[in-house]
């Protein structure tokens, strides 16, 4: 199956959603390839390795497939994609901490190769101390959200990756508001103590 | 919850102090909160921080790694949705589709509750099947007729008064006290005759 083009008319989505809910496998196709993109950069982001993350965007797709019908319009079609990019990818590192990982497969490699394809692009508009520094800053947002409990992430990346509001969270993590709420906000004070903003100010000061 | 977190009030308020930092408190509580930070210095602060730190984390969700799938990639989640079973297609399945869609639907804790809720139902049924029926009491027989009805309970009720007070029907003698007699009929003292 082909499909030429993955752009959508915001009027042709309720159309294809309905057929895909009917189970019309190409309307499906034709609506999760406007977000293929998308959902991949987020699971770079994610991962860092871009044979992981189209590892997880395929199972993403499936998933979303299959549970089609659970999906009610209360939060956009984007955004409950990336719940289940998040869910899978939760998933796959639990799988992961209970087997020994290949030493082929460390994404040492993959990241130098994404960042010189991303040094191969052109239109940059940064300088290369300012894309160096950008970088520094992503890998200390990285590492510190990392550092975070499963839900608090999960929180934090919907609300800074998808721009989620507390309705959308709540329903992308079937949970409560006021779970959300009270989630968004520890997962905050918890990246406040660790001082990110302070080493990030640092940084852009001794540049 | 201890005394001490009831009576500060910043602390209570520093969760809806984050939220509004992070643009995400809702439009009602927004004003209550806004006038408190202007007394506060304490909240004040805390704001500053978290608006910093959102503002990071803000540029850090917005600058995606500029990098393209392979071409493969397409073609390869549409193999393995085309090759998915239409029975996995919840929408294709045939019997109890309402029910289990509803049952999706539900939210984990309410799944929990309505779970135990229908355990606990099963259970009461299944020992109202299992338990043998009583013996056939003596009334059953009577047929529902007052007056007979009536003269049962009168029997019934003069045969447990009975089995109550068996000496209800004979009273006891009651000793009689004993009179002084009078001094003429005293006999005289032996040792005095």
């Amino acid at each position: 199956m082909v499909i030429a083009d993955d752009r959508i008319e915001p009027r042709e989505m309720p159309e294809l959603l309905c057929r895909a809910r009917k189970g019309d496998a190409r309307s499906f196709c034709r609506l999760a390839q406007a977000h293929e993109l998308r959902l991949f950069r987020q699971a770079v982001a994610l991962c860092r390795n871009p044979t992981h993350a189209e590892d997880l965007v395929a199972e993403t797709m499936v998933e979303a497939w299959k549970s089609l019908s659970s999906y009610n319009e209360t939060c956009r079609f984007s955004t409950w994609l990336y719940a289940i990019l998040l869910h899978r990818y939760q998933k796959s590192l639990r799988r992961a901490r209970s087997r020994p990982v290949p030493l082929a497969s460390l994404p040492s490699a993959e990241v130098d190769q994404h960042l010189q394809q991303q040094e191969n692009l052109p239109a940059s508009e940064c300088t290369p101390v300012e894309t160096a520094l950008q970088n520094e800053m992503a890998d200390q947002m990285r590492h510190a959200v990392q550092a975070l409990s499963e839900k608090h992430r999960q929180v934090i990346l919907l609300r800074f990756f998808e721009d989620a509001s507390l309705s959308e969270m709540a329903v992308a993590l079937n949970c409560s508001v006021g779970t959300i709420k009270s989630r968004l906000h520890h997962a905050l004070e918890k990246l406040n103590r660790m001082k990110i903003t302070m080493n990030l100010t640092d940084l852009g000061r001794d540049t | 919850m201890s005394m001490k977190w009831l009576l500060n009030r910043c602390r209570r308020n520093r969760d809806r102090v984050s939220l509004l930092a992070s643009g995400r408190l809702p439009e009602p509580e927004r004003a209550t909160i806004e006038s408190h930070l202007q007394t506060c210095a304490q909240c004040q602060r805390y704001y500053k921080q978290v608006s910093e730190l959102n503002q990071r984390l803000e540029e850090w969700g917005k600058c995606l790694p500029r990098i393209e799938p392979s071409e493969a990639l397409g073609a390869r989640w549409f193999r393995a949705i085309e090759a998915a079973e239409p029975s996995m297609h919840p929408t294709q399945s045939v019997t109890g589709l309402g029910l289990l869609d509803w049952w999706r639907a539900l939210r984990p804790h309410n799944r929990f509750a309505l779970a135990g809720l229908g355990t606990v139902w099963f259970l009461i049924l299944f020992f109202n099947v299992t338990t043998p029926e009583l013996p056939e009491t003596r009334g059953s027989n009577v047929a529902l007729n007052p007056k007979k009805i009536l003269m049962v309970l009168r029997a019934d009720n003069q045969a447990f008064v009975r089995l109550l007070s068996p000496y209800e029907s004979e009273p006891e003698e009651r000793p009689q006290p004993i009179a002084p007699r009078p001094r003429s009929q005293r006999r005289p003292d032996s040792a005095t005759v």
